[in-house]
């Protein structure tokens, strides 16, 4: 039976807002936090509301099945719970490192974390020993390493109240000003007005040095004046960095799900925008996810909650086409477990496909060394469509008889791009769509040359732009294998092709078949 | 099977946000119209290229063909082409009333209406870029559709790869001159994805960027940062003015930071990467439906939550702010997702 229970994995903002709009839908949760839990128990409408489930200083330590069945498991008090849910939504918050290395500062009481500036205690005899009598704040950011609008938001906040409401004097240092956020622009604006100094570095950088006494001293090349110009300021502030929660990796490892390359979960791939991962029923949000804005990880938010009773209404979401293993010849060697990039094959009593959460795609069964998997139904496959192509190409005839396989997630959408466009694609090639080119097997590619097809060409998404991830990947290692293959038996390797493309590209579309069928042209006849 | 509920919702707008929005509503089993103003939905993200080199670069613009596709399919889903909404009543239910280019009127009932109407690309002729004037100084939206259509980079004199390439960023955006005090937020990602692509089909290709912050682009920033600062010349500043030479050449002038003097360089191509502005129609279908415009004229949703001064009435997209296409298609869902909420509270 499906479970109608969600795990929320966080102690946050983001996690407790989950929770607050799953609460208000009547939906049934269990939250599971790496800490105290301190943040999240505090949210005024958890802290009133006892119909979720708090687990406190946990470890997430195992997870099978799949959407709507998930039984996940977790470390607690030394002791393992299992829980069973439609759902998992991991709402992590970010660590923030202060970037004092970056910069060449140890933390002092007046060298501050950017968290600090905000609680900071402005006493009016501090600046007495500044020539002007002001008290001076400088803000590095963005000198070492790119920063974003949702720091620089944090800074110009920060200066703006030091700025208005206790009479300092506040610099901010940067390279890029990370403006591309909504509203900063017009607070930049704004906050130039109240007198907050803005130096821009583009290729130097200012001489940062703190001195034995602790002070700092910043000297720079002024690009306006045109001379050197030194900076004490009696307190500087430096810029965090936003990183992945550490407990990220571990999520990743046992879910089995995509890390992108700065830690953070979901592979940077079009097709997971959103809260999606490669894993149905697995959902990532806010600032486990990227960085984004407060309003942007609530966005996220409600995303996940949308998907979860877009699932809870629906009927079953089984794909058309799945694959489907026989026991019988399975050779239990595990291949279709670990290339399976939507986690749909369990290993409970037997090697199965569990229906799903297969998005089928069909790397499995080309990759099954047993010859184990068919896709089901097999009408819609490369064989299905393959049978007509006797029908369309008559091998007497001098025709020469080329194929396409489009990946239905691009190619096949670029196609009916270009025909919406009216444009015009060589007549005479049999088209071939798949859900996803990693389906394509070498058995698939010489049964179409055993039926005299002159070539192949092979069009796939374009890579990191694959709805399956590796299928791209694996059409590639698998066409020039079989090149050599063909080689072998005197058929000349240009006869299979593999090109990638995406599903906006209708002219490109129709371009690269006409180039493929005048090279085959250029060959002339298989037969 | 899919389920029904009997609650109408009505999109105005059938860009990528639009569409979205639509999806979302139609799989959860609302009927939804799209009343869409051209004869096509897609709105400007089917206008752009994509930009894979090696690998894809993740502009996001081949997203909204999926969602064309399931627009188009959907039984829950209607759409109205051609058409612009002529007025509204509230009653019972709301009244939407719209006619199409043969002016044949129509009209429809809804539960719920969210706009989505998108935004307009910054005009240039009003800048002193000589856009109207010189065939080569071109915009990025009309160098996004050159390579679209064509698949290749030709300057429009006479149709050959220029050699030397300005793309100058901003225009149209953080500029107080026309009161634009915002970052449209896409046109530092896309152009530098669009000047990489340009280095990869043609490799000699000499490209200079006039900037005066570049902004993050994508997940990967940092890394797609110390690429930029390998291949192309990056000059802060913003040009002064542009002129026309002799073969069609262009002479960009403007004030060198390193050696603080002014400068004039000679292009073969200059690119305006043109931002995101308030559609123009906004101030009259803002009165029509009764509701505000921000002070820069979008659609204001109080703080980005989607709903506007008036109940019933949302707004998603860049119709209300600029934005990218990830963010229209969270902004699509998130203001989808407002609408149950307010249909199933709110009446
Ligand atoms: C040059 C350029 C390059 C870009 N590159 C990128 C990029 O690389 N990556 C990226 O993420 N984003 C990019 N963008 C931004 C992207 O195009 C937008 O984020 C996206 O298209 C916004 O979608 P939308 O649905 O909100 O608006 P739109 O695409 O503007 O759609 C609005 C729709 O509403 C219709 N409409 C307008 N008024 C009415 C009315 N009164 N009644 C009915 N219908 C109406 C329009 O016809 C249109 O179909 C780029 C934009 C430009 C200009
Ligand atoms: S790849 Fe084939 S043989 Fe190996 S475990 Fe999977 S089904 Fe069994
Ligand atoms: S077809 Fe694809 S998604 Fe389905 S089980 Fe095989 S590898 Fe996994
Ligand atoms: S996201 Fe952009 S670059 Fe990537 S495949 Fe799609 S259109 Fe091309
Ligand atoms: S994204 Fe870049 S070019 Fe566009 S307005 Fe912002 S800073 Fe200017």
């Amino acid at each position: 039976m499906e479970s109608k229970k969600i795990l929320i994995i966080g102690n946050g903002r983001c996690a407790s807002k989950l929770a607050e709009k799953l609460m208000n839908e009547g939906i049934e949760l269990t939250v599971a936090v790496s800490d105290d839990g301190s943040d999240l128990i505090a949210f005024p409408a958890i802290k009133d509301n006892t119909s979720a489930e708090i687990f406190t200083n946990t470890k997430i330590t195992g997870c099978t099945g799949s959407i709507g069945h998930y039984s996940i498991k977790f470390s607690h008090n030394n002791q393992i719970h299992t829980i069973y849910v439609s759902h998992v939504i991991v709402a992590e918050e970010y660590l923030r490192a202060p970037n004092f290395s970056h910069y060449g500062l140890l933390p002092t009481e007046n060298v501050l974390p950017l968290e600090m500036s905000r609680q900071l205690k402005i006493n009016p005899t501090d600046g007495e020993s500044s020539s002007d009598g002001n008290i001076k704040i400088a803000f590095l950011t963005g000198l070492s390493k790119e920063s974003n609008p949702v720091i620089l938001e944090e800074i110009m906040d920060s200066a703006l109240d030091l700025q208005s409401n206790h009479h300092v004097q506040t610099y901010i240092l940067t390279n890029n000003l990370k403006i591309a956020g909504n509203g900063l622009e017009k607070k930049y604006r704004e906050s130039k007005e109240t007198g907050i100094i803005y130096i821009k570095f583009t290729e130097n950088r200012p001489e940062i040095i703190q001195e034995k006494d602790k002070k700092v001293r910043i000297i720079f090349f002024d690009d306006v004046l045109c001379e050197n110009f030194e900076l004490q300021p009696d307190i500087t502030i430096v810029d965090d960095n936003l990183l992945p929660s550490p407990g990220l990796k571990n999520l990743s490892d046992i879910f089995r799900i995509s890390i992108d390359n700065n830690g953070f979960l979901q592979a940077d791939n079009i097709h997971r925008l959103t809260g999606f991962t490669n894993r149905r029923g697995i959902l990532v949000t806010g600032p486990s996810k990227k960085i984004q804005t407060q309003i942007e990880h609530m966005t996220d938010a409600e995303n996940g909650i949308l998907t979860i009773i877009n699932h809870y209404y629906r009927d079953k979401l089984k794909n058309e086409i799945t694959a489907e293993i026989n026991t019988g010849s399975c050779v239990h060697c595990l291949t279709c477990y670990r290339l399976c990039p939507h986690q749909a094959i369990s290993l409970e009593t037997n090697v199965t496909v569990m229906q799903e959460a297969c998005e089928g795609c069909g790397i499995c069964a080309a990759e099954c060394p047993a010859i184990a998997i068919k896709m089901e139904p097999d009408t819609s496959g490369i064989e299905g469509q393959s049978e007509n192509i006797n029908m369309a190409f008559d091998p007497a005839s001098d025709m020469l008889s080329i194929v396409v396989i489009a990946c239905s997630c691009s190619a096949l959408r670029a196609k009916e791009s270009a025909e919406n466009m009216e444009i015009e694609i060589s007549k005479g090639i049999h088209i071939i769509s798949v859900p996803c080119a990693g389906g394509i097997s070498a058995e698939h590619i010489f049964t179409l040359f055993k039926k005299m097809v002159d070539g192949i060409l092979i069009m796939t998404c374009h890579e990191e732009n694959c709805f399956s991830e590796t299928g791209n990947i694996h059409a590639r290692i698998r066409v020039n294998s079989i090149k050599q293959k063909l080689k072998a038996i005197g058929l000349n390797e240009a006869r299979l092709q593999i090109t990638s493309i995406a599903s906006n590209m209708g002219t490109l579309f129709a371009a690269e078949v006409n180039r493929f069928k005048e090279e085959i042209q250029k060959l002339g006849s298989a037969k | 099977m899919e389920r029904m509920i009997d609650q109408n919702v009505i999109i105005l707008g059938g860009g990528i946000t639009g569409l979205t929005a639509a999806s979302e509503l139609a799989h959860l089993g609302y009927h939804v119209e799209i009343i869409e103003k051209s004869e096509s939905i897609g709105g400007h993200a089917v206008r752009l290229t994509c930009k894979a080199t090696e690998k894809c670069v993740k502009c996001g613009a081949c997203k909204v063909d999926e969602k064309i596709q399931i627009a188009h399919s959907h039984i829950n889903i209607n759409i109205h082409m051609g058409c612009t909404l002529t007025g509204i009543k509230n009653g019972e239910r709301i009244s939407v009333y719209y006619r199409n280019q043969q002016d044949r009127k129509s009209s429809s009932n809804a539960e719920a209406v969210i706009i989505a109407t998108g935004f307009h690309p910054f005009n240039p002729e009003t800048k002193p870029y000589g856009y109207d004037r010189f065939k080569n100084v071109i915009t990025s939206l009309e160098l996004e559709k050159r390579i679209k259509e064509h698949n290749d980079i030709k300057k429009p004199s006479d149709l050959t790869p220029p050699e030397k390439i300005a793309f100058v960023q901003c225009v149209g955006s953080r500029d107080s001159s026309l009161n634009h005090l915002w970052c449209s937020k896409i046109c530092c990602p896309s152009s530098l994805r669009m000047a990489h692509l340009i280095q990869t089909k043609q490799p000699g290709a000499d490209i200079s960027f006039f900037y005066i912050d570049f902004q993050n682009c994508g997940k990967d920033y940092q890394q797609f940062q110390t690429t930029i600062h390998k291949n192309f010349r990056t000059i802060r500043a913003i040009p002064g003015d542009i002129l026309q030479t002799k073969n069609n050449h262009l002479e960009v002038s403007f004030f060198d930071p390193v050696d603080h003097k002014a400068k004039e360089e000679i292009f073969d191509l200059v690119v305006l990467s043109v931002g995101i502005t308030p559609n123009q129609g906004n101030r009259d279908l803002s009165e029509k439906l009764g509701i505000n415009l921000t002070e820069f004229g979008f659609f204001d949703t109080h703080n980005q939550t989607g709903m506007t001064s008036k109940a019933g009435i949302f707004a998603a997209g860049t119709a209300c702010h600029p934005m990218g296409i990830e963010e229209s298609l969270s902004s699509g869902i998130k203001t989808a997702f407002r609408v149950v909420e307010y249909l199933k509270n709110g009446k």
